[in-house]
Order: structure tokens, then sequence, then C-alpha cells
């Protein structure tokens, strides 16, 4: 394992760290801010094991994008200390099910990785290959997924139309 | 290439009717989103026997494929006829086309990209649908469809993930599993996962929920492309997956409990519904069961889910047909008398409906004849047992609304064509034409699927190479 390794597991371990705290803060906000910290150690994980391109589109669309819009919204909604005392009891119970379901379905996935997944130096994908991907032999279901989006934007609109009285 | 026609059809007449519909007059953005579904329908029907053509990788251009596509355009094709929402939903054509044009693209789908986008697309297209007349069932009906695809969605792409990380490959032959190589597990979990997401999608227990609710709430254009078309796509993705060899015993033994669990519950909430509509969304769960369970059955013979479809699909479009006339959410006494007042609506529908109950001279009869070789050559008496109390649970409850269609009503009271409770503004007395059309054809399909089997049986057993 190489240095370039090594930083991925630390960006990992970060990653699960942030999120561990996103699901345990009672402030919505706080815990949205720990998804964007953990969302971006994904990256950097994604960085150093040569997916420069995924890892661009994790900071840009999930956290830049996604998880902004998710804030702001939240922060529109009142959420007072009425709202924290309820999260407060909330995650006091119900949560020892919901952890054994995940480390049943996780424990197989760790156990079966071969070798710790990380044997010699990761080797760099660029993003020109996947365009070349995209543009190619994928360029059907490129096109299909924007009749995909047609499909939702129909819908919104239509729905968006009663709401304003027309 | 000429088997991406289909795709582009659809495709450019979505987005035609799409422009057209501020403007244009509703019957110019049907027939937009009409002509291309008879296009893509006329295409695929003539090359259903030709040899297999090559396209782009990631599709399949098999007999498959060109069935899926016919019979999802050919039901996309019915159900625009009678789609008639509220005056402002003019997004209906369009969506029906979108609709169409992802369940063409998952019947030809053998890579997990279009697979996904297949499925999403229909099920976006499904929902924006669902919520056209924008009442009070058919957005609760949307809403979980919304929220229950969501989770399917979820759980299919972390089984494709799954798969992906196991073997390294999206395409579904590469997910055949080489002995002795590690990473086995994840291969069981995400088959699992994916079994969970497509169960959301083909409405098995217990993940059936959205079907009951949609077929009652929403338009009944949209409940019967969900229930036939969107059904038939998402039982050839399953046959194309059940050629790859998924891990055993996960994939035949969870795809079994799944299919018998739909088959009875389906079956028993069927029994005492009193909604044409209502019944028939339980009945499509436990249809979707029954196809399960023939896929978990290991295909012996080839032409069965294509069969099963070709049987399911134009009884479903019939009933509904029928139930949409009457009105919205039709009861099992409103339908007193029906046969007699409009002899070729209570005959379609009693055709419809005995064969979906399986009984003899239509052809549900020869599709639960290849239901039951499958299962007792397979010999899980599990799925037997669950086939044998859901056929007869079917003959009670099918023959129910059967039995009264054909009941004379009170004197006095012959009147009224369709007697409905409160007679919405779009039941005209007499039969459209394109309805007649509709009736007329999907019960001369059934009748001579069940008379004469042969002919329709080699061409479809020519499909599966």
């Amino acid at each position: 394992m190489g240095l370039s390794g090594a930083f991925a597991i630390w960006a990992g371990a970060l990653g699960l760290v942030a999120m561990a705290l996103a699901i345990t803060r009672p402030n919505v906000v706080h815990a949205l801010i720990w998804v964007v910290a953990g969302l971006i150690s994904l990256a950097a994980g994604f960085f150093a094991l040569g997916a420069g391109f995924a890892g661009a589109v994790q900071i840009l669309i999930y956290a830049g994008a996604i998880i902004a819009v998710f804030i702001f919204v939240v922060m529109t909604i009142d959420s007072g200390d009425a709202a924290l005392a309820r999260e407060r009891v909330r995650l006091g119970k119900g949560w020892k099910l919901p952890l054994v379901l995940v480390l049943a379905v996780l424990a197989p996935v760790a156990l079966s990785l071969p070798g710790g997944g990380l044997d010699g130096a990761p080797v760099a994908v660029p993003a020109q290959r996947l365009g070349a991907l995209l543009f190619g032999p994928w360029a059907v279901a490129v096109e299909v997924a924007s009749a995909m989006l047609i499909a939702a934007l129909l819908g919104a609109r239509h729905l968006a139309r009663r709401e304003g009285g027309q | 290439m000429t088997g991406l026609v289909p795709l582009i059809a659809l495709g450019a007449g979505a987005v035609l009717a799409m422009l057209l519909a501020p403007k244009a007059p509703a019957w110019l953005v049907r027939g937009v989103a009409g002509a291309a579904m008879a296009l893509a329908a006329g295409v695929s029907a003539l090359r259903l026997g030709l040899p297999v053509g090559d396209g782009p990788a990631i599709l399949s251009d098999d007999g498959l494929a060109r069935f899926g596509t016919l019979v999802a355009s050919l039901t996309g094709l019915a159900a625009l006829v009678w789609l008639r929402p509220a005056p402002p939903a003019r997004e209906g054509p369009a969506l029906m086309a979108l609709a169409t044009l992802g369940a063409a693209l998952l019947s030809g789908a053998t890579h997990a990209a279009p697979f996904f986008i297949g499925l999403e697309l229909v099920t976006l297209s499904l929902i924006a649908m669902f919520v056209l007349p924008l009442t009070r069932p058919a957005l609760e009906a949307g809403y979980k469809l919304l929220i229950m695809g969501g989770a399917g969605a979820a759980s299919l792409l972390m089984g494709l993930a799954f798969l992906y990380a196991a073997s390294g490959s999206l395409e579904f032959q590469g997910w055949t599993p080489v002995p002795g190589l590690r990473g086995d597990p994840l291969m069981a979990i995400g088959t699992a996962f994916l079994l969970g997401g497509l169960a959301f999608k083909f409405a098995l227990v217990p993940f059936h929920m959205w079907a009951p609710d949609g077929f009652e709430g929403a338009p009944a254009a949209a409940a019967a492309f969900a229930g036939a078309a969107s059904k038939a796509a998402v039982a050839i993705a399953l046959v194309r997956l059940a050629d790859v060899g998924l891990p055993e015993p996960v994939w035949s033994g969870a795809l079994m409990a799944l299919g018998a669990a739909s088959i009875l519950l389906g079956n028993f909430l069927a029994l005492r519904q009193s909604s044409l509509t209502r019944m028939l969304g339980y009945s499509s769960v436990a249809h979707s069961g029954y196809i399960a369970v023939i896929v978990a059955s290991g295909l012996a013979a080839p032409e069965a889910v294509p069969f099963y479809i070709l049987a399911y699909a134009p009884a479903l479009l019939a009933a509904l047909c029928v139930g949409a006339r009457l009105g919205p959410d039709p009861r099992i006494e409103d339908l007193r008398g029906l046969g007699w007042r409009s002899p070729l609506s209570g005959a379609a529908l009693t055709l419809g409906l005995i064969s979906l109950a399986g009984l003899p001279a239509v052809a549900g009869f020869i599709a639960k004849i290849y239901l039951f070789v499958a299962i007792l050559s397979a010999g899980d008496w599990v799925s037997v047992v669950a086939a044998v109390i859901g056929s007869a649970l079917g003959f009670y409850y099918y023959l129910r609304f059967v039995v009264i269609v054909w009941r004379r009503l009170p004197p006095g009271t012959e009147d009224t064509p369709y007697p409905v409770r409160e007679a919405p503004a779009a039941s005209a007395p007499a039969l459209p034409l394109a309805e007649v059309a509709v009736l007329v054809s999907a019960s001369a399909l059934l009748l001579a699927a069940g008379l004469y089997p042969a002919p329709f049986t080699e061409v479809l057993a020519a499909l599966v190479p």
C-alpha cells in the first residue's frame, strides 16, 4: 500500500466519523454540515485512488448542489428548541435495530473484499475515458436519461400549476 | 441499427407531443404520440421473427426486446384511446410516449445502465400520469408510487453496486459466477438487493402496496399501463436475469418466496373487494406472483412468460377499459345488467375476467397450463400449493363480477346505458369507435390465443434464443 492508499484510508475514516456525527447530531443544520464534511472526505478518497472525475462530481454535485439545497430548505423551516428536544428524545431510543441491520449487511461485505482492496498503486482514470464511454457505447442510455428528466419535469410542472391557481 | 427505430420514434414522438401540448388541439397531440407508438409497434411486429440484430453494446435487439416493445407500444396506444384526464392535463400523451419508451428500453436492456434508466423512466412517467386528475385518491396513489418507487430504486442501485463490486462488470452476462473466485457473499447480497428493488417495481408482496391504490385512484389509462406494459417489461428483464445464473439459492429461492407470497396475499385481498379497479389491482399483484414463480422454476418452456404476458395484458386492458367507461372507481353494483345494456362492454369484460381467472376457451387457460407445468416440473411444493389455492380463490372473485354483468336490472331502470352513481361528463351513452376497436381486438386476441394457441406459442418460443 503506497502513500495514496494510506491517504485514501485516512480520508475514508474521516468520512465515517463525519457521517456518524451527521446521524447523531440533534440540530438538523449541524447534521447537514457534517454530511458535507463526509462527502468531501469521500471525494478526497476518490482523488487519492485516481478517480478524479468521481471526486469532482462528489464535491460539485453532491456536496455543492444537493446538500446545499437541503440546507437552504431546512433553514427556511423554523426549527427551534422544541425540535431540538424532540430529536434528542428520538435519538435516545430506536437506534439499536438499524445498527444491527447495517452491520448484518456490511460485515460480509468487509470480510469478502479481496486482500484489503488496495494492492499496488492506484491507476488514474482520466475523464476522457468516461466521456468516450458516454458518447460511444452508452449514448442510448444518456439520451434516454434526458427523457427521464422530461418526465420528471412534466410531472413537477403539472403539480405546481395547480398551486398557482391556474 | 434498425432495432433503434422504435426507441427513436417514441422519443421523438414524446418531445413533439410535449412541445405541441400547450397550444395545439388535443386530438393533434394525441395523434402525434399515437403515431409514434403505432410506428414502434409496427416495426417491432414486422421484425419479430428476424434474427438477432446488431446495435449498441448495452442493448439487445433480439426477439424478447421486440416483443416487449410491441406489448408496450400497443398498450400505450390502447391507453391513449381512453386517456381522458381533467382539461388542463395536456401532458398525458407525451407522458404515455415516455413511459412506452422506458418499457421498450427496459425490455432490450442487457446492461445495468439501460436497465436502471428504463425502469426509472417508466416509474417517473407513471407517477406523473397517476397525479394527472389532481384528485385526492390520485395524489395519494402517485405519492405512494413515488415513495415506494424511490425505495425500490435505492435497493436496485445498491444491488447493482454490489454486483459490480464483486464481478467488475455492468453487463448482465458478466455476472455469471466463476467458481472458486472470491466475492461470492457480495454477489449474494447484490442479488438480494436487486430482487428487492425489482419486487417494488413488479408489485410483489410485501412491496405491493402501491398497486391497488394506483388502480383505484389513478386514471384508468395509467393503471392499464402500469399493470400491462411495465409489468411485461419487468418480466422480460427477469427472464434475461434468470439466464445469467445469479447465485443460488438467493435468486430462485427468494423469487419463489416472493412469488408464492404474492399469489396467496394478492388473491386473498382481492376476495372481498367490491370495487372493480381495486380488485384488479390486487389481482395484478397475484399475477406478478405467478410470473415470478414461472421464472423461479427455471423456465423449462421458453415461451411461458411471453405467453403469460400475451394472456394477461389484453385481459387487463379490456377490464380496465370497461371500468373506465363506468366512471371513477366502479363498484360491483354498477356492473349489474351491463351485459344486456351494452353487449360489447359486457362480453369484453366477461372474456377479460375469465381469462384472468384461467378458464378454458380463453388465453388465460393456456397461461395457467404453462404455470402449472413450470412449477410441477420444478417440484417446489410450496409454490404448487400457493398456485392451487390462488387459482381456486381467483375463480370465485372473478366469476362474482362476471355473474353480475349478466344479471337483469329491476324493471323500469333499463333506460340509461351506464347507470353510474354520479354520472361523469365524460361518459357518453354510446361507446366511441376507438374504444370499440380496443375492446374488439383485445377480445379477439384472448379468444384466438385460447382456442387455437399453436401459432402463438410457435412464434413466442422462437423469440427466446
